[in-house]
């Protein structure tokens, strides 16, 4: 319930903004969205949802109940907005009616959030404090090392201790039980670690190679590519093995697959990860013949 | 503004707000005050698996009808349904059927970056991780630019990812069962199915095997 009602509440501190209409949308461009033409039956069951929204929802009674005199006026404005909907529904002018259907439930939201959303618990405010603290810490950490791996110097040294100093101001503000302030101030650090971070890695490419120390260990990734393709072949082909003829196709390759990965098992228990590592990647060649066979073409 | 593209920006905002803010996060907080349990076992939760690869018939259902809203909540009702809604977007292969970062990029969508402040704008970060795959299967190329549009760097560090180039073990299996890249991708943003998208860096002719 409570969670319903704070997505209500994202919904409405949506609406409340006029965006600038995207380009897109305001000029006349081919691309423009066909304008939408609502249906009788589609209006008439969002007549049913908006009345409920005005007369039964928990933000209806909420408002009711509030005492809050603007919050009252707005759901009675709704009310007449709804009521020329209906009025435009019965003289069949859907579209109209659509339009003061959109502008009821607008009014409405506007008047369950005047009466707002009730309190955040200490909880959640303490639980996304640590959650934030955390990213900040380890984002710290990374601008650390980055600077030392770009000798980067006294500015971001600079910029650093600031972050530092945030931090600890925050932490202190926590233990006085002031958490507002000392969210504040970790938000602060966290804009700044972000800026930072980007100064120094912004525009980079970095590229992680793919090494194998050992045999074992390319045997041990060969393992996890032919697991990969066997777990591709029931995400993907689920559908397609409800024709008998893809089926039987794939479970032919499927199981040459299998019994050519017993092999390389056997020969990787042995010792002998080189032949092991080809004949798993015979293996998982098969399995790629068996999705594509079935008409997925998938790389590699 | 035009109607359609309020209730769209309304489905959107839903989305983000149930995946980011609202929901999930919240759950995923409680549960790393409770216990150690990893955050992303309760994002599964949230979010089934694979829900973006459905055939035709059971994709961009109605809300009341998408397993994702309470179809007894009023409020459900009050939603476009995704298909109207998506018409006009541009169009992708898999999920549901929207490229989601073409919209953005040609601002056929202006999602807010921050639920309360409208001015604010996310912090673009230009930072390519690629992390290089045996064989002739083209390497992944991650981008931190399409990501930062969307999301917090908080959303990611440290809760998925270390962000130390290398210091996450990743692999395609992991993905495919929803953790790592797969916390987000099958979920909410494009399904496993795109290799290419991922997989984006082909390989010069003397790197393949
Ligand atoms: C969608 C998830 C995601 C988001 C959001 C995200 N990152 Fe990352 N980040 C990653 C991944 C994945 C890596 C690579 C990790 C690896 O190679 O093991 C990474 C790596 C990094 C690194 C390491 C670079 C190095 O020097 O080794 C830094 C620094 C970083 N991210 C900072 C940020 C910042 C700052 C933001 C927000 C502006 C951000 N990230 C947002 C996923 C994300
Ligand atoms: C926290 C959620 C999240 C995680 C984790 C995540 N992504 Fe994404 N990713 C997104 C969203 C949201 C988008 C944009 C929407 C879309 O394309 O569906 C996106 C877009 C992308 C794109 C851009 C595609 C394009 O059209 O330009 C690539 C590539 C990508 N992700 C790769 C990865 C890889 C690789 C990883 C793991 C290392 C990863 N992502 C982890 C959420 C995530
Ligand atoms: C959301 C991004 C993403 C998508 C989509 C994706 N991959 Fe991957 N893939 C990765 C990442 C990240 C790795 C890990 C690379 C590494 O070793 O660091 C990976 C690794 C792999 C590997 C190497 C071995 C292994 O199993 O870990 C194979 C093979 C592979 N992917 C195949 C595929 C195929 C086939 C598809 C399409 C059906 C696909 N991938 C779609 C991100 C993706």
């Amino acid at each position: 319930m409570t969670r319903w009602f704070m997505i209500l509440f994202a919904v409405l501190a949506f609406l409340s903004v006029s965006a600038p209409v995207p380009k897109a949308f305001a000029e006349e461009e081919p691309k423009a969205p066909p304008v939408l033409k609502p249906k009788k039956a589609g209006v008439e069951s969002r007549l049913e949802n908006v009345k409920r929204l005005l007369e039964v929802s928990s933000g209806a009674d909420r408002v009711k109940a509030s005492g809050n005199a603007d919050a009252i006026a707005k759901r009675e404005e709704a009310i007449a907005a709804m009521v020329l909907a209906e009025e435009s529904f019965k003289s069949k002018d859907y579209k109209e009616s659509n339009e003061f259907l959109g502008q009821a439930t607008t009014l409405m939201f506007e008047a369950v959030r005047m009466v707002g959303t009730g309190n955040v618990s200490k909880e959640k405010k303490l639980d996304d404090y640590n959650r934030r603290a955390a990213s900040v810490n380890i984002l710290l950490e990374a601008l650390e090392r980055i600077s030392t791996e770009k000798k980067s110097g006294r500015e971001v040294e600079t910029q650093k201790d600031a972050i530092e100093a945030k931090v600890a101001l925050s932490k202190t503000l926590l233990e006085e039980e002031k958490i507002e302030e000392a969210r504040r101030e970790l938000d602060e650090a966290y804009e700044l670690v972000k800026v930072s971070i980007e100064e120094l890695r912004g525009g980079d490419t970095l590229i992680r190679s793919l090494e194998f120390a050992t045999k074992e260990e390319e045997y041990d990734y060969e393992i996890d590519r032919n697991d990969t393709h066997r777990m591709l072949i029931d995400v993907l082909l689920k559908e397609k093995r409800k024709t008998e003829s893809i089926d039987n196709m794939v479970s032919k390759f499927v199981t040459q697959s299998e019994s050519l990965r017993k092999e390389a098992e056997a020969q990787a228990a042995k010792g002998d990860y080189e032949t092991a590592i080809a004949t798993l990647d015979r293996s998982t060649k098969e399995l790629v013949r068996a999705i594509r066979s079935a008409g997925v073409y998938i790389p590699g | 503004m035009s109607m359609k593209m309020r209730a769209l920006r309304i489905m959107l905002m839903i989305m983000l707000a149930t995946l980011y803010g609202l929901s999930g996060v919240g759950d995923l907080a409680r549960a790393e005050a409770e216990d150690s349990t990893p955050q992303i076992q309760r994002a599964a939760k949230v979010n089934t698996f694979n829900r973006l690869l459905k055939p035709p018939s059971e994709r961009n259902l109605p809300p009341a009808e998408d397993g994702i809203h309470d179809p007894t909540s009023e409020g459900t009702y009050l939603l476009q349904s995704p298909r109207e809604a998506f018409d006009s977007l541009p169009k992708s292969n898999s999920g549901n059927r929207v490229d989601w970062v073409k919209a953005l990029e040609e601002k056929y969508i202006e999602p807010r970056f921050d639920r309360f402040d409208p001015e604010k704008k996310p912090m673009v970060f230009d930072l390519n991780i690629v992390r290089e795959v045996k064989g002739s299967m083209p390497d992944v190329v991650y981008p931190h630019k399409q990501h930062t549009e969307w999301l917090d760097c908080s959303n990611c560090h440290p809760a998925i990812f270390i962000p130390q180039k290398g210091a996450n073990q990743i692999s395609m299996a992991s993905i495919l069962m929803g953790e790592m890249c797969g916390v987000c991708h099958g979920k909410v943003a494009f399904p496993v199915s795109e290799c290419r998208k991922c997989h984006s860096q082909n390989k010069t002719a003397e790197a393949k095997n």
